[in-house]
């Protein structure tokens, strides 16, 4: 899962690339709104976390001129808590609206929130055969007995689970599993997938030879 | 018509007292002009009944005088006729001889009454009115008498259909006072409740007035004038508060807002930190980042609470003479080092000038203004500053090379909260825990400024354009006197401006000034021949030389050896300074001012400073009183009307105020 952070406050956004980073995604920062919607408009983010008040593009703006183009689900977290403000941002194509202060927990719940909407799932746990995986622990049992997986292998594995029954791509999975600053090349897909495939059962990830990987409904 | 709840149970709503008003003075008056009517029905009855009784005596007393026989008369039936037919009416009449014998009578005498009962009334020799005949009434009967010869004639006649006739006019004029009162009365309670409904409306609608429903405005259209106008002001009354109202939500949501993000850092920081185990750099990192925001926190809140304090006029400020150069300094030194990481050379380019301000203040206010023209200016660039003297003027301008701003930028940037850019930009404090003085970049600064310098009685300029740079220029008064700082301090000021060069030398050899006080600060360089004679002429030289103290160097002009500047305090203060003493927590005299010896007076034996033991007699507890009642309330205690048992002085008034 691939995260884009749009903070002005260096600290802020110090702490919340750290925080997601902990978490597992991988985390983009931008510093002002014009940086913001360029990475918005460039990458295909899981969620982006939007602050309003930016310098030279305000967050407001940022989201509309997004809008235009894009549908990533979009969460704000701004100072700014009146209703007209949160209103607002709701209407302008915002998924999510948190106000600061914020508490971590709670951001990182509305973040899986937001990735499970756009999955389609009710629940933060999913199931394919005998493997279940628990988002929120990040967890992976079969049958009921659990796996060690390593951090990036559970990204590639939540990934591809929450888009399960879609053909995803070599591309779209390493867009969406490496920051900007990442630079693994691609062979290490291929060791993840197939360390995934050892660690939980070869029939779970399908290849399409040519497409990309699936995990069949 | 509902009365307000709040007014007392005994409180006349307006309505009933202007009811009740009108009532009264609509009874009184026709009740008055019923009560004159009746009257003067009343007595033209009696004119008319005395005339016909007159013309009745007229007629019999010449019947007499033309020889009839007194057995013989008789009312004339004229009169009779007149008088009435009914017996209650009719009337008698009794010729008495000059001994008040009667001679004849005739007529209908009142029942259970003989002729023998009847007597003359006597005459009066003044009668009230020139009339040929005298009259007196007795219960309903009028009894008139004639003169007939040296016989008195008598007429009398109840006046039954006359009372009738009274009585039935007193009742219609009773029904007709019911009726108009009746009729008053509802056109009272109409008027009243015309007068009294439009203000009971307005009691009503702003007892319904809150805080979230300032919007609403009282309708302007009114029964009457003074209503339209006390409707219009209330709004706008209504008007100013809701603008002030909003203005403090609006500040409030701001202040908020800008805690916001500081306090999400550290929230966020904290929490992150604990989610798992972290190595010692990111603890330190934590922290690090923590006290800078709390750094930040704290000035914000200051700056805040200042502002907050200049709205309720709260804020203390120490007026003193300043020396701007001084301060411009002290503040450039401050700001340098912020200026050296941007590569920001500053100018200073000032002259001494000394202003009334409150140093502190002064200081903040170059502090913000030099912190924000580094903030908006490029690495490199410079920055200028300058003090000046400009008659009676001190001016200080801060001029960059910056970003510049348009005209309607200009306008906004003293508005609180205010920021060029819509983004929330921190200044990089992390590691300046001492310049916390420094700009918040929560966008106060410049709204301090603004509220600092119109406290101290400056002004503003500024010009600015996009691309050029900004100069900012404070111009202060240096006549500016508070008229509420002692006389003392206008005598300083007064030295002040009689020598301003001597001042402005003096106020750079300046070394402490809070702690040196008002004169020092500038009397040990005047050469005013008026002080330079008081100091020569001072008691305690005299006092010296009395001793026989041999005075150190010359007996004429300066002596260096004697404390030239602490003289010319002393000197200052016993002659423009009110008899007064400056005193410390323990109640012990540090200071004295003035002639004091009206007041104080030095027993025998062992010398002490304590006030209560060397102040006269009827002081001593008022002056124990007031500074404990200072402390305890932290406000200024007067006493006055103090009276002091002296053998010569007439007693005076004394009055002191301790802080």
């Amino acid at each position: 899962m691939r995260i884009l952070v749009v903070e002005d406050q260096p600290d802020l956004q110090r702490l919340l690339r750290a925080c997601l980073e902990d978490e597992g995604y991988a985390v983009d920062t931008a510093g002002d709104g014009k940086e913001g919607l360029a990475k918005g408009l460039v990458w295909s983010y899981d969620v982006i976390v939007l602050d309003l008040m930016l310098p030279k593009l305000d967050g407001i703006s940022l989201l509309e001129r997004l809008r235009e183009r894009r549908s990533t689900p979009v969460l704000i977290l701004s100072a700014k808590d009146a209703l007209p403000d949160r209103v607002r941002g709701i209407d302008s194509g915002a998924d999510d609206y948190l106000t600061k202060p914020f508490e971590r927990a709670e951001l990182l719940a509305r973040i899986r929130a937001i990735i499970r909407r756009v999955a389609g799932q009710s629940q933060s746990t999913f199931r394919s055969g005998a493997v279940s995986v628990d988002l929120r622990s990040k967890t992976v049992c079969v049958d009921d007995g659990l796996i060690a997986l390593t951090s990036r292998e559970f990204s590639v594995l939540e990934y591809l689970i929450t888009h399960q029954g879609r053909v995803v791509s070599r591309e779209e999975l390493l867009d969406h599993l490496s920051d900007e600053h990442d630079e693994s090349n691609s062979n290490c897909l291929e060791v993840f997938i197939s360390n995934i495939r050892r660690k939980v059962g070869a029939t779970l990830i399908e290849t399409r030879r040519g497409f990309g990987y699936v995990i069949p409904k | 018509m509902s009365s307000p709840s709040n007014t007392t149970a005994s409180a006349w709503s307006l309505a009933r007292t202007l009811a009740w008003s009108h009532v009264s003075l609509a009874t009184l008056t026709v009740i008055g002009f019923a009560a004159a009517m009746l009257w003067g029905q009343y007595r033209g009855t009696i004119r008319q009944v005395e005339s016909q009784l007159f013309g009745a005596a007229e007629a019999m007393r010449q019947s007499l005088e033309t020889g009839v026989d007194p057995e013989d008369l008789s009312i004339p039936d004229s009169f009779f006729h007149r008088f009435g037919r009914a017996p209650r009416d009719q009337a008698y009449w009794v010729l008495w001889s000059p001994e008040a014998a009667p001679i004849a009578w005739g007529g209908r005498l009142p029942e259970d009454t003989t002729v023998s009962d009847l007597r003359p009334f006597p005459l009066s020799p003044k009668p009230k009115r020139p009339r040929p005949f005298q009259s007196e009434r007795d219960g309903r009967t009028i009894e008139l008498m004639v003169e007939s010869g040296d016989n008195r004639l008598m007429i009398a006649r109840p006046m039954a259909k006359e009372f009738d006739a009274l009585g039935s006019l007193g009742l219609r004029l009773l029904g007709g006072i019911l009726v108009s009162i009746s009729v008053a009365a509802l056109m009272a309670i109409w008027v009243s409740n015309r007068i009294a409904t439009p203000i009971s409306d307005l009691a009503v609608k702003t007892r319904e007035l809150t805080h979230d429903r300032l919007n609403e405005r009282l309708d302007a259209n009114q029964s009457t004038s003074e209503m339209n106008e006390l409707a219009s002001e209330f709004n706008s009354m209504l008007e100013n508060l809701q603008r002030a109202f909003e203005r403090q939500k609006q500040f409030t949501a701001d202040a908020a807002h800008e805690l916001r993000t500081p306090v999400s850092v550290v929230l966020a920081q904290s929490e992150h930190c604990l989610a798992r185990a972290r190595s010692e750099v990111d603890y330190r990192v934590e922290f690090e980042t923590t006290r800078a925001t709390a750094i930040h926190m704290r000035q914000l809140v200051q700056d805040l609470l200042d502002l907050a304090r200049m709205d309720d006029g709260r804020l203390p400020l120490q007026l003193e003479p300043v020396d701007l150069a001084m301060v411009g300094n002290e503040a450039v030194a401050m700001m340098s080092s912020v200026a050296a990481e941007k590569l920001i050379t500053i100018d200073v380019e000032a002259s001494p000038v000394m202003v009334r301000g409150d140093q502190l203040r002064l200081r903040q206010i170059f502090l913000n203004l030099l912190s924000n023209t580094i903030q908006y200016s490029d690495r490199g660039t410079r920055v200028s500053v300058a003090i000046s003297n400009d008659g009676d003027m001190a001016t200080m301008t801060i001029r960059d090379e910056g970003i510049g701003m348009s005209e309607t930028e200009q306008s906004l940037v003293w508005n609180r909260f205010h920021r060029v850019d819509t983004a929330r930009t921190v200044v990089a404090q992390a590691s300046q825990g001492d310049q916390s003085t420094v700009g918040t970049g929560a966008g106060l600064g410049l709204s301090l400024v603004a509220e600092l310098v119109r406290l101290q009685a400056g002004r503003i300029e500024m010009v600015s354009a996009p691309g050029v740079g900004t100069s900012v220029t404070v111009v202060f008064s240096r006549n500016a006197v508070d008229p509420t700082t002692n006389p003392y301090a206008v005598c300083c000021e007064n030295f002040l401006r009689a020598s301003p060069h001597v001042a402005s030398q003096a106020a750079g050899e300046i070394k402490d000034p809070v702690k040196t006080g008002w004169a020092s600060q500038v009397l040990p360089f005047i050469e005013h021949p008026a002080l330079a004679k008081q100091v020569r002429l001072s008691p305690s030289r005299a006092a010296a030389e009395k001793a026989g103290v041999k005075p150190p160097g010359t007996p004429e002009g300066f002596h260096p050896e004697i404390s030239v500047q602490g003289e010319a305090d002393r000197v200052t203060r016993s002659r423009y300074a009110p008899p007064s003493v400056l005193i410390n927590d323990e109640l012990q005299v540090m200071e004295l001012r003035g002639e004091t010896s009206h007041y104080l007076k030095p027993p025998t034996g062992q010398a002490s400073f304590g006030l209560l033991k060397i102040a006269r007699e009827g002081l001593i507890l008022p002056l124990r009183a007031a500074p404990n009642k200072a402390i305890k309330e932290n406000k200024v205690v007067r006493k006055e009307n103090v009276r002091l048992d002296l053998k010569k002085n007439i007693p005076q008034a004394i009055s002191g105020n301790a802080v």
